[in-house]
């Protein structure tokens, strides 16, 4: 049985910062209605046991601390990053907040009104319309597949006690607490085992979810709010899981097809830079990956007459890359610019702060430097290409194009 | 005590509340500045957070250096910089950059241009080749530049999709009529099509140069940095003409008021006159603003959010720019909500401050955030190589400084005659509206401004800012 409760401390950074992170296992991926996780993990910052919302905005605000409860589709949670004079503090406001939240039926009304109000100013975003739509083609009936804002109908199925419930569930299922600045390991450890003490023993096993079996339409096209002429292209398929050994093969794949520095990368060179056909353009292999399958994505932003050329060039690039392969150079660049890339994520405080409660939350070893150095170096130019054969697949994409009405 | 020591002591007047300014000061000394010969100015910054050097190079050549009838082409050249230059062909500066694990990007803003690299610190010395060899040259092959210019038009017409973007380009040029900071920073498709190799090779020849340029060298850097931006930089040509001075902005007379019509939700921007950021003001002003907006005990944020609950968010900010700008305040409404009831209640706020300053508790308040946040946004090599090379090119190298121990030392007292200076919509201001399509909610007319307490509010998370850089405006490639 794995524990309950997990404390990584780190000391790290110049900078007179530090970031807390409290992660309980959960999210919208273990909800009973949609909208359900949001609301429980904003309300840990609408009033506890000792404070309502406005002592806890004032106070914080007061020691200019940055501090949000959230969810996620995998958990609900607390950040608090902080001025490093204040870690006492900042320890003692993220326990408070996530373990003894009062869940508040008036902030609760509020925040319902809010997240819908969100939800609509993000669908009017176009981008952010067609992305939506291209993930409920991929995931549904998985939870990936709607909004973490749920909908009016589903928020208003949500009260005060089915927050507290999933809040319950959530304590039970565990979690992890990180610390990461310019801190006293010693003290904050200390400090920590007082606050969370009653979080020991094992965690509770976490219930199966929707496997993601996506929309039957293969080509979507969909409404955007725009009154310019724009389409918005995404087209990709499922990948593998944040643990998946693959991982490091797909983030040089990543690299290749157009994540890399600048315009590099065989999407953007051919559809932006070759062929002018959009000013951006995008690729990810496993983005969205956690305890579920992540996804390939490619996307471009481009006229709406030319949507169907980048299309036709992102499917021709991707087969090109499945059937042949890479060339030696080609990889090594994308192998060495992701080594060269790895310290740039281990600059802050806050950063540090993310890689350990990633590393810690899913098991994985990338908080170690030194163990994403040797996974990289210890790939072969053929690994990643039976990778590409493995998780590139140009017959099942799946495309949603958003056009202006 | 040291000077340094005693200007950290006149910025902590309240016990060593605000002790962290110290980080500023940190970060100043270890700035080492030179000129070359040739007038290129040089920083050195040790920062050894990280195995990383960051190279920042900044020309004092923005959208306000743009040739009548060639409007947008400081941001065209950021872009053809990319594209051929003595040593490097189109596009090959990113796959140098992608092969040595490094990063590299460039903006432009209304006053100023910025290309950067960061690399592992064993190899940051190739950006210094990138550097000087482009700005010694460019190709601007024909090809390339008509087939750049189409991405240009596909960046512009992304831009006019974004409900913030679109809002604030109509913003942005009814606040600064005949100034140049009405103008956009991509220049328009007239502009963009009327501009070729030439104007572009023109512009280069007469702005590109060392004596108009700051290189800051950030991270950990290593010995012999100033031998090797000389052997890199020494020998190219330095003069540059002086900027010519713009007309100052004209004020809107008034409250100007506009609409357009776009998607689905309420979007308000307002946006009034600010002094330049090295006016005695500007820091009092900064304050006012996050007494409005900054935290979720703001008064806007109160009374439009949390306690009002008329709006998603709210966010309130400041430009930091070299000849007077603007301020801002932004929010979305939430639906049903009569986007009227959210206009009021905001010039309610602004004119309640106006009239009542702050309390020393929220002015105490506002600085501490001020203070976090600007430690929090310079934590990496990179924000540290623009803060000072952005003072250095555009103000001095001790601005910053001299910012900030302002702001730290400002009273309650001291505001009022700020508050009434640059609180008033009423004398001069742009408030838009980008309203849903088919709605029937009518703009605002030009009523008086409501007198009201903070009715409510507080947000979670702020509205999607208004484009990259407020009204500043900056283009990126």
């Amino acid at each position: 049985m794995a524990a309950r409760f997990t404390t990584r401390v780190k000391r790290v950074g110049e900078a007179p910062i530090v970031a807390v992170r409290l992660w309980l296992r959960g999210g919208a991926r273990l909800e009973d209605v949609p909208g359900q996780a949001l609301l429980t993990g904003r309300l840990l910052a609408e009033g506890t046991r000792r404070r309502d919302w406005r002592e806890i905005a004032r106070e914080s605000d007061d020691r200019g601390m940055l501090l949000q409860s959230l969810a996620t589709y995998e958990s609900i949670g607390v950040t608090v990053d902080a001025l490093a004079e204040d870690w006492r503090l900042a320890l003692d406001w993220a326990a408070e907040l996530a373990l003894e939240p009062s869940f508040p039926e008036d902030r609760l009304d509020w925040l319902r009104r809010q997240a819908l109000g969100e939800l609509e100013s993000l669908l009017d975003q176009p981008e952010v319309r067609a992305g939506r739509a291209f993930l409920e083609q991929l995931y549904t009936p998985h939870p990936y597949g709607r909004a973490l804002q749920g909908d009016a109908e589903s928020l208003g199925a949500v009260d005060a006690d089915a927050c507290a419930g999933l809040h319950r569930r959530a304590l039970e299922w565990g979690g992890l607490l990180v610390v990461a600045g310019r801190i006293d390991e010693a003290a904050v450890e200390s400090r920590a085992a007082e606050l969370f003490g009653s979080l020991a023993g094992s965690a509770a096993e976490l219930p199966p979810v929707d496997a993601p079996r996506g929309l039957a339409e293969a080509h979507r096209e969909v409404e955007i709010p725009d009154d310019a002429d724009q389409a918005h292209l995404y087209a990709g398929h499922l990948t593998v899981p944040r643990r998946h050994p693959d991982t490091v093969a797909l983030a040089v794949l990543a690299v290749v097809l157009g994540a890399g520095a600048g315009m590099s990368g065989r999407l953007p060179e051919r559809i932006r830079e070759r062929e002018g056909l959009a000013y951006h353009v995008d690729a990810a292999t496993y983005v969205g990956a956690g305890l579920d399958a992540g996804r390939l994505v490619t996307y471009a932003a481009t006229s709406t007459d030319t949507a169907e050329a980048a299309e036709r060039a992102i499917r021709e690039e991707l087969t090109r890359l499945v059937d042949d392969g890479l060339d030696q150079a080609e990889f090594e660049e994308a192998r060495s610019y992701l080594i060269g890339r790895d310290p740039f994520r281990r600059e802050t405080a806050r950063q540090w702060a993310d890689i350990l409660a990633e590393a810690e939350f899913y098991g994985l070893e990338t908080d170690r430097p030194e163990w994403v150095t040797e996974r990289l170096g210890a790939l072969e130019r053929a690994d990643v290409e039976a990778a590409a054969r493995r998780w590139i697949r140009p017959s099942e994409l799946r495309v949603t194009v958003g056009r202006p009405r | 005590m040291s000077k340094g020591a005693a200007r950290e002591a006149a910025a902590a007047p309240r016990s060593g509340e605000l002790r962290p300014a110290g980080e500023l000061r940190r970060i100043l000394d270890g700035a080492r500045v030179e000129r070359l010969a040739n007038g290129l100015l040089v920083a050195t910054l040790a920062a050894g957070q990280a195995p990383l050097v960051t190279t920042a190079l900044i020309y004092r050549a923005g959208t306000r250096d743009d040739e009548a009838g060639h409007g947008g082409t400081a941001h065209f050249l950021e872009h053809m910089m990319f594209k051929g230059s003595p040593r490097y062909g189109p596009g090959e500066i990113d796959l140098l950059t992608r092969a040595l694990g490094g990063s590299n990007n460039a903006f432009t803003s209304h006053d100023m241009t910025l290309y950067y690299f960061t690399f592992a610190a064993d190899r940051w010395q190739q950006a210094l080749e990138i550097e000087s060899d482009r700005m010694a040259g460019l190709t601007l092959d024909a090809e390339a530049v008509r087939h750049e210019r189409q991405v240009i038009l596909e960046e512009i017409a992304m831009y006019e999709g974004e409900p913030w973007d679109a809002l604030e380009q109509r913003v942005s040029a009814a606040a600064f009529p005949g100034h140049p900071y009405g103008r956009p920073v991509l220049g328009t498709r007239e502009q963009l099509l009327a501009t070729g190799a030439e104007a572009l090779a023109a512009f280069h020849q007469r702005l590109y140069r060392p004596a108009n340029a700051v290189l800051v060298v950030a991270g950990d850097v290593g010995g012999g940095v100033t031998e090797q931006v000389e052997a890199a930089f020494g020998g190219l040509d330095g003069e540059a003409p002086r900027r010519a001075p713009s007309p100052p902005p004209a004020a809107p007379n008034g409250l100007v008021r506009l609409e357009r019509r776009a998607g689905e939700v309420a979007r308000m921007l307002l946006s009034l006159p600010a002094p330049a950021a090295t006016a005695d003001d500007h820091p009092l002003l900064r304050l006012l603003v996050a007494v409005l907006g900054a935290g979720r005990s703001s008064r806007l944020h109160r009374a439009l959010v949390d306690e009002g609950q008329l709006c998603v968010g709210v966010s309130a900010d400041l430009n930091e720019s070299v000849d007077p700008g603007g301020w801002t305040v932004a929010f979305e409404v939430i639906p049903g909500i009569e986007p009227r009831r959210a206009e009021e209640t905001a010039l309610a706020e602004i004119e309640r401050l106006r009239r009542q300053p702050p309390s020393a508790e929220e002015v105490a308040r506002a600085q501490k955030i001020v203070l976090a946040d600007w430690i929090f946004d310079h934590e990496r090599v990179y924000q540290q190589a623009f803060l000072v090379g952005t003072a250095l090119a555009l103000f001095d190298v001790e601005h910053p400084w001299r910012y900030l121990d302002r702001l730290l030392s400002v009273r309650a007292d001291d505001l009022a005659a700020a508050a009434e200076r640059y609180l008033s919509p009423e004398r001069a201001g742009v408030l838009g509206w980008s309203l849903p399509v088919g709605s029937s909610s009518e703009p605002s007319p030009p009523a008086p401004l409501p007198e009201g307490e903070g009715s409510s509010r507080s947000g979670i998370e702020p509205p999607s800012p208004p484009g990259k850089g407020g009204l500043g405006g900056e283009g990126s490639r």
